[in-house]
């Protein structure tokens, strides 16, 4: 049976008679596996945010992992804090029975740690990794807080006492775990950040166009029909009526004495009159001014671990397809390849001798079969990654853009050729699935001639778009 | 042809006048003779204002009074970069371009604002719903800020010291209101109408409007190019309600005793309809503002108790006259030679033509006398359309203005043109404006 333990920096007793003080400083005194969770007290909003920190920045995912609970008065809890920490107690409310129930609610997640290979002395320094496993461990939906507390205008508060830095390293962290598909994003919203210092807090001012000034009026033009008369409503206002300072006649009905054909801005500074008034942000930040189009629009997703995400979490990184891949066959990042790209296109084009071929290559349902292979996965890549490296020769150039799709540069391999050895790339994982497990392996491929292939996000994003049509 | 010669030989002094008493009692008299002696006595008073014109460039030029150059119009995007930059080989720079687009549907915005964020332009109001070109006018006169106000058509093109020089007759006399600029053809290659409208411009705007000017009777300012003092605009509350307002801001100023001139120097050019039936339709519009403003909205001038100069009475007078009164005397004149000459009628008609070529001559090289010699160069070859001039302005735009004029008169069809949107000409028809 687990139970939980008041974790404090500084070695302060529990208030809590029947909790235990978890000691950091004598952390192998501790069997880590039985504990269910961690209390922190709530007093002092700093010390429950060091505690915390102290907490999920440790490397031990036995540590890291562990349900936080946030105890205290529940009128002075600090809401900012609470959103950090799994659960929130009243002192009051703990009794004998609370704390076995506490205990069984974390269950899952302390079971979930339980299965991490070697999990009493793996390390984990990755604060990607960590976050990933943090995410996993609890099914977590990473949801954006909007918040005037973090100069971006918002935080994922359950990741943040991951990272000891206020910056942007969460969403950086996020970003990166998305590109690897280990965790699926959806937007929530678009918002614009200064440039410079990456602060949401921006003022958008209309200005004048001359001299920048926001000291500016506005006023509608009125025409009279009758007259011609056309002059900024202001002048029209005669006492409680409309009056035509021309003609004198009364202006009661628009469509049919008059009517507003456009607004118009005049600046009080340099009275230049204008109808497009400037747009600029002022960041409260830096203080610097911008152009709208110069700030920086971003996406504010959530996210949720994929499948990918839920094996990778378990069985860690090195598990993955392109860890394997990259160790076998020398995988090269996106940049790299775009360079060998445009080398190889250049050569081909000069001395038209030869002809070289791009192959993007795209593994359908790699997620199915990490859900159902488990940890056969790590033992099924590397045959796959064996499969790859006899199709592919070392003169070819490799690069995935993530677990699923990869691009080749086959040199001095005409688009025929090409296309042979997609096929017996295809036919060897066929044999290889059907040996191993009755699930296939879906590949989908297209060839281009290296000369005619522009830009290889253009062309991937095209390729993806036309795969996922069919 | 030896019985034409032999019926001219015969003919007496006294038949003569009888036979071609048009051409000798009114059209030689007012449009030959009195136009070579006003034309001379321009280039007389020229010779002799020489100081005084070298004097008001130098004032022109220390005092720098701020001019706007105003450019209200609808769908004239595609002319605005030409016109920028003529505006910019200006030898007069201080200037500021407000364009009023008068609720374009085609891509003007679009173009004025780019223009306007090169610094192009430096006021651009943007009309989401069509007022008409008065109400455009008055748009950019309420925005700006010059001492004068120089209106300008999109489509027109500026010859460089063309604001320098239509600026200068204010310089010279303090009673000017207003300073219509010459408006030339620019297209007059384009085709066979706009080579005769080139003839046209040159003999009733270039030598007639500088002698109606000599005459004091000058009775319309171009909108193609026209200025105005600010303050005279402001006094008489800006454009009215057209079409015609050109002719009717001219009689307005003319109304508050101020002295309208032109000045053949400041030289503008224009594109001109290119087909007859373009042509025809300008022309059907403008001369209905004849009967609209001449002889309804401003006939208070031709009042006896009128307390305006007796100059303005004339330019009314003057123009009712020979362009309503002797555009009948033709029908008149020609059924009255059907009836007593009908065996000469067609010697009567060859000579008549004769006797207007040859005045059409004169005119034209009245007028070149005045264009200067890189217009000479130019217009030199139109003398080569000068045997159809009798043709096109005696027949064809006779016919136009005649039509024109009675459906006026009858049905009022200036207010139900499409030149202005239709709620404001509804409201100027129940106005009687």
């Amino acid at each position: 049976m687990r139970t939980p333990f008041y974790f404090s920096r500084n070695n302060a007793a529990s208030p809590l008679a029947a909790v235990g003080t978890f000691n950091l400083a004598e952390i192998s005194t501790y069997d880590l596996a039985s504990i269910s969770c961690f209390l922190v007290d709530g007093k002092s909003a700093s010390e429950a945010i060091d505690n915390i920190g102290a907490i999920r920045q440790h490397d031990n995912p036995l540590i890291y992992l562990k349900p936080i609970v946030l105890i205290g008065n529940m009128n002075t809890l600090i809401k900012t804090v609470e959103e950090n920490v799994d659960h929130s107690a009243s002192v009051e409310q703990f009794s004998p029975e609370y704390l076995d129930n506490l205990s069984a609610s974390f269950e899952t997640i302390n079971q979930w740690i339980d299965a991490i290979p070697d999990v009493a002395t793996v390390s984990d320094s990755s604060s990607r990794f960590k976050t990933l496993r943090l995410m996993a461990s609890r099914d977590l939906k990473i949801t954006p807080y909007y918040t005037v507390e973090h100069h971006n205008g918002f935080n994922y508060p359950k990741l943040k006492p991951l990272f000891a830095k206020k910056d942007n390293s969460i969403e950086r962290t996020l970003e990166f775990l998305e590109q690897q598909q280990l965790i699926t994003a959806k937007l929530k919203r678009r918002a614009h950040f200064c440039p410079h210092c990456d602060c949401a807090f921006l003022n958008f001012k209309e200005t004048c166009p001359d001299c920048q000034s926001d000291n500016i009026e506005t006023d509608e033009l009125i025409h009279h029909f009758k007259c011609g008369h056309t002059d900024s409503a202001a002048k029209f206002k005669h006492f409680n009526k409309m009056q035509c300072p021309k003609c004198d006649n009364d202006l009661k009905h628009i469509g049919v004495d008059y009517d507003k054909p456009s607004t118009f801005h005049e600046c009080n500074e340099c009275s230049h009159t204008f109808q497009d008034p400037r747009v600029l942000a002022d960041c409260y930040n830096c203080h610097r001014t911008m152009e709208p189009d110069n700030l920086d629009l971003r996406d504010i997703n959530e996210y949720e671990v994929s499948a990918l995400g839920k094996n990778a979490a378990i069985f860690g990184l090195d598990a993955l397809f392109t860890s394997i891949l990259s160790t076998d066959l020398n995988l090269y990042a996106q940049d790299e390849f775009k360079n060998f790209l445009a080398v190889e296109r250049s050569r081909i084009k000069r001395y038209k001798l030869s002809q070289s071929s791009i192959a993007l290559i795209h593994l359908g349902n790699l997620e199915s079969l990490f859900e159902t292979l488990g940890k056969k996965a790590e033992q099924v890549f590397k045959e796959l990654s064996v499969v790859f490296k006899s199709v592919f020769r070392e003169s070819d150039v490799i690069s995935a853009r993530n677990e699923s799709v990869f691009c080749v540069l086959m040199t001095e391999t005409s688009e025929t050729n090409a296309n042979l050895a997609i096929s017996r790339l295809s036919a060897s994982v066929d044999d290889l699935f059907k040996t191993n497990s009755n699930i296939d392996l879906l590949i989908s491929s297209a060839i281009y001639n290296v000369v005619e292939f522009d830009s290889l996000e253009d062309q991937l994003d095209l390729f993806l778009a036309e795969k996922s049509s069919l | 042809m030896e019985g034409l010669l032999e019926f001219v030989s015969n003919l007496t002094p006294a038949q003569m006048l009888a036979y071609f008493w048009p051409f000798f009692l009114l059209d030689m008299i007012r449009y030959v003779f009195l136009e070579i002696i006003l034309i001379s006595s321009y280039f007389f008073k020229k010779y002799l204002n020489k100081a005084k014109i070298r004097k008001a460039r130098h004032t022109l030029f220390r005092s720098k009074p701020l001019v706007s150059v105003i450019v209200p119009g609808k769908n004239e995007g595609k002319h605005l970069a030409k016109l920028v930059s003529a505006l910019e080989n200006q030898t007069y720079q201080n200037f500021e371009l407000i364009v009023v687009d008068d609720g374009s549907d085609d891509n003007t915005p679009y173009i004025c604002r780019q223009l306007q964020a090169k610094g192009k332009i430096d006021v651009f109001i943007r009309n989401e719903i069509r007022g008409g070109k008065a109400s455009a006018a008055n748009t950019a006169l309420k925005f700006s800020k010059g001492k004068y106000i120089v209106h300008v058509d999109a489509d027109s093109h500026l010859a460089s010291d063309s604001i320098e020089t239509i600026l200068l007759p204010f310089f010279i006399n303090s009673e000017i209101g207003a300073v219509g600029g010459d408006v030339r053809v620019a297209n007059a290659e384009d085709s066979f109408a706009s080579r005769l409208q080139s003839i046209e411009y040159l003999k009733t705007i270039t030598s007639g409007r500088t002698a109606a000017t000599e005459m004091h009777i000058l009775r319309i300012i171009s909108g193609a190019h026209g200025a105005f003092r600010c303050d005279v605009l402001q006094q008489i509350e800006g454009w009215d309600v057209g079409p015609g307002l050109d002719g009717d801001i001219t009689l307005k100023i003319r109304k508050l005793n101020y002295r309208v001139v032109h000045e053949p120097k400041a030289i503008c050019y224009t594109n001109v309809p290119v087909s007859f039936k373009k042509l025809a339709k300008q022309r059907y519009r403008w001369d209905k503002s004849m009967v609209r403003f001449r002889m309804r909205k401003h006939i208070d001038i031709l009042k006896p108790n009128a307390n305006f100069r007796l100059s303005t009475f004339f330019s009314v007078a003057e123009n009712i006259l020979f362009n309503l009164f002797f555009d009948i005397k033709w029908i008149v004149y020609f059924i009255f030679m059907l009836l007593t000459s009908t065996e000469n009628l067609g010697y009567i008609l060859i000579i008549n033509y004769f006797l207007y070529f040859l005045a059409n001559c004169i005119q034209y090289f009245v007028a070149m006398a005045i264009v200067g010699e890189e217009q000479q160069r130019r217009d030199g070859l139109l003398a080569l359309f000068l045997p159809l001039m009798p043709f096109y302005t005696g027949v064809y735009l006779r016919i136009i203005r005649t039509y024109s004029y009675l459906m006026e008169l009858l049905h009022k069809t200036s207010f139900d043109d499409a030149w202005n949107p239709w709620k404001v000409s509804k409201i100027a028809k129940r106005e009687n404006l």
